[in-house]
């Protein structure tokens, strides 16, 4: 019976070609080529653990940790001054490789903050640091009340 | 089932290591016809697939202890040497400013020096099939220089044999990286068996949308000495699919079978990949394994098939 499984698989994946229902080319290496390297030097290329599997997993057992820690004080802007704000908060991604990765890992860690902040959010910092040829961002945010 | 294997492995770790731990693996399969030596046969084969975990935890700063557990599966039957799952990498360590260090089981840096050349890893064209040196070493323990060192990268490696008759095992390589450019070198002194040293030498060059690589091995086993060498080139047509083909011939390759070492060792592959995304490939190959003993033809293996590669 399971031998029959990968000339099915086969054929619907030779449908979705021919369809033009093919993938695009995406920056980040699959997690398992990097643990082959088993190059201890390169963190990751991205954050993975909002993709596939991974997001799953610490969404299972990571609720709480998932949790911003609250940072140091940060400079509130005037301008908001009279808005009620949650909390002052940092995130961070692990280190990056390139320009494409770097991007991605900068929206994801937006998005990041976006589900933390039901109304609008505003960055009161942002930091990199490199180790290497990566590179580390960190975010400082502040939740926006209406 | 990939979700109540991973949370299994999970559980078993403490909750303060889930924060940066990554869930990782593959599950490769292949249909294949194989031409063993006459013996002809349709069978689907299981590649190197696998589920580990991976992650680091800071301890102070500039110090963190990092990890991973890797574990085989044969995805096909479920079954190798009556067991579901089969250690493969793994390691604890501590990594610093100075550099990594870390013990367990793992591949030798010799091994892993040949970086991405082998274009048929984990198939039957793998570079293990006629190379020696494809050592995962047991009790071994690596230091592993920091990433403040540029473009190099250096890894040595001692692996205790615990036995006082048994000669205890080194392990060392460099490498140099810069865009599209990979050199690195190696060595093994008692690795894969007492007596038995080897050199490696590996190069890559990727040139817009074609990957050259070649490898050159040289063996001594105390008896005779041999040399080997593996050229291969990967062509990226367009993002989906990738040509490829790997020719090597070794005149030693130690026979775990035979437990002596086969001569005049040859593989030739061609083969082709289509990415359906950066997690899924399907993909088709032909190879042919050719070794003598004492000049007596043991391997005369023809393969060719198609499977898929899903990896996360």
């Amino acid at each position: 019976m399971s031998s029959l499984r990968v000339p099915v698989q086969f054929i619907v994946a030779v449908f979705l070609c021919s369809t033009g229902m093919v993938g695009a080319e995406e920056s980040c290496r699959p997690a398992v080529d990097v643990a082959d390297s088993l190059d201890v030097n390169a963190t990751t290329d991205c954050d993975y653990k909002e993709t596939g599997l991974n997001r799953v997993v610490h969404k299972l057992f990571a609720k709480d940790s998932a949790k911003p820690a609250p940072s140091d004080s940060l400079p509130v802007n005037p301008r908001l001054a009279d808005r009620p704000l949650q909390s002052v908060s940092q995130i961070e991604s692990l280190f990056v490789a390139d320009a494409s990765a770097l991007a991605a890992a900068r929206y994801e860690l937006l998005q990041n903050i976006s589900s933390q902040c039901p109304h609008e959010f505003r960055l009161t910092d942002e930091r990199y640091s490199s180790q290497g040829k990566t590179i580390k961002i960190k975010l400082s945010y502040e939740c926006v009340e209406d | 089932m990939k979700k109540v294997l991973a949370s299994v492995v999970l559980a078993a770790l403490p909750t303060t290591l889930l924060a940066d731990v990554i869930v990782y693996g593959k599950a490769n399969v292949a249909l294949q016809h194989a031409d063993e030596n006459g013996d002809s046969k349709m069978e689907l084969v299981s590649n190197s697939s696998r589920i580990g975990v991976k992650g680091s935890e800071d301890i102070s700063e500039g110090l963190k202890a990092i990890y991973l557990f890797e574990y085989q599966t044969e995805v096909d039957d479920g079954d190798r040497n009556g067991r579901t799952f089969n250690q493969r990498n793994i390691y604890v360590g501590l990594q610093g400013k100075a550099g990594t260090i870390m013990g367990g089981m793992f591949d030798t840096p010799l091994k892993v020096v040949q970086e991405k050349v082998d274009v048929f890893n984990d198939l039957e064209g793998d570079l293990g099939a006629i190379f020696n040196g494809e050592t995962r070493a047991k009790n071994i323990v690596q230091y592993v220089a920091p990433a403040s060192i540029g473009p190099f990268s250096a890894s040595v490696a001692y692996i205790a044999s615990e036995d006082d008759e048994i000669d205890d095992g080194i392990s060392a390589s460099v490498g140099y990286s810069i865009d599209d450019v990979y050199f690195g070198v190696a060595m093994d002194q008692d690795v894969q068996a007492e007596n038995v040293d080897m050199m490696r030498a590996v190069a890559r060059i990727t040139i817009q949308a074609v990957q050259l690589g070649a490898l050159y091995e040289r063996v001594d086993n105390g008896v005779d000495d041999g040399d080997g060498y593996l050229i291969s080139a990967l062509w990226n047509l367009n993002p989906a699919v990738a040509l490829k083909a790997q020719y090597g011939k070794t005149d030693l390759k130690y026979d775990s079978e035979f437990e002596t070492f086969a001569e005049n060792n040859e593989s030739i592959s061609v083969g082709a990949d289509y990415r359906l995304s950066s997690s899924t490939t399907l993909y088709g190959f032909y190879t042919k394994v050719e070794s003598d003993l004492a000049s007596v033809p043991v391997r005369d293996d023809d393969y060719v098939g198609v499977g898929i590669d899903f990896k996360f």
